[in-house]
């Protein structure tokens, strides 16, 4: 009894914490997203800067990439589609560090594009910094999601406590 | 459990990127002022992005200027490509470096002369940054030639290599 009770406060402390991540992580890719859905233009030309993407495709990135990032951080926070939205924010997460670190040691002196399309934001190891926090919230989540299954303890924590007696009679 | 789990992820990650895009360009479609899906980045697409602030001059005028001797170049990029090869005369300023060195290198430019900023590639805003850091400094004639050392090259206009001038 005692260590399945144990268990289950554990599992109920990974979904608040999870839930907790899940709303500010979601925050995090609105508030970067909605500014340059607004510019688009000013953020094309802040990847554009980046010198990662061919010229075909800066576009269609400064199109697409704030959208992403919109939908992705309403799903976390609505819990929909969890898992594969958790896979793709890791995902971003990941390829935002790599190019900010791949500019960072090239030395181009370039804006970030990250929050605003503001070139006074401009990439430096700080810029870095402030994404590891971050990183390490959607590793968590990772985790949370898919070893400590958040996702279907929290639909049916009751259900499977009342089959329990059943299936042993 | 891992696996139902990667099954979902598997599916969903294309619907979420599909969603995406759709809305993404659905409403860049929709806007006013949209944005080209295959746009090149030549100097135009970006000089019109770049500057509201700062001029931006053709390198036709850029050329002119220079054959007349009105205006002094000023290089944006780092030092070391300076150094690789420049515009004919053209001061080093990097962009980096500005606030430590303009004063040094202001000194340098006689008076009445207009000022141009270069860098490299159209996918540089460095010369539009200095050209609006002089301009904040009170410096009245400064444009920017984007996208200037690949342009100059091209139209084969004079170059100078080495830290000389």
């Amino acid at each position: 009894m005692i260590p399945r009770q144990n268990d289950n406060n554990r599992s109920i402390m990974h979904s608040r914490i999870a839930l907790v991540i899940r709303l500010i992580l979601g925050a995090v890719f609105i508030f970067a997203g909605v500014p340059k859905i607004i510019d688009t233009a000013g953020f094309a030309s802040a990847v554009n800067n980046y010198q990662l993407l061919p010229d075909a495709l800066i576009n269609f990135f400064a199109i697409f990439l704030p959208w992403l990032e919109v939908v992705v951080g309403v799903f976390l926070i609505l819990g929909v589609w969890l898992p594969g939205a958790v896979i793709i924010y890791n995902g971003l997460m990941l390829t935002f560090m790599a190019a900010l670190v791949i500019s960072a040691v090239r030395g181009l002196d370039i804006s970030c594009g990250c929050f605003s399309t503001d070139s006074a934001d401009a990439i430096d190891w700080k810029t870095i910094a402030r994404d590891i926090p971050l990183l390490l919230m959607s590793l968590y989540l990772l985790f949370a999601v898919f070893v400590k299954n958040i996702t279907n303890r929290r639909r049916s924590p009751k259900k499977t406590a009342t089959c329990r007696p059943n299936r042993r009679t | 459990m891992i696996k139902s789990l990667s099954i979902k992820a598997f599916w969903q990650i294309p619907i979420i990127l599909a969603i995406s895009a759709g809305l993404g360009l659905g409403y860049n479609a929709l806007r006013g002022n949209q944005v080209p899906l295959a746009c090149q980045w030549n100097d135009q697409a970006v000089g019109a992005i770049i500057s509201e602030s700062t001029p931006i001059i053709s390198i036709e005028e850029a050329a002119l200027m220079f054959k007349n001797n009105k205006a002094v170049f000023l290089d944006a990029r780092p030092a070391s490509f300076y150094e690789e090869g420049h515009i004919q005369g053209a001061l080093s300023l990097p962009w980096q470096e500005a606030e430590e060195k303009c004063i040094e290198v202001v000194e340098k430019i006689p008076e009445g002369m207009a000022i141009i900023t270069y860098c490299d590639g159209a996918n540089c805003d460095l010369c539009d940054k200095l050209a609006v850091f002089l301009c904040d400094m009170g410096f009245e004639h400064v444009s920017a030639l984007i996208n200037g050392w690949t342009a100059w090259n091209r139209h084969n206009l004079p170059v100078d290599t080495g830290n000389a001038s």
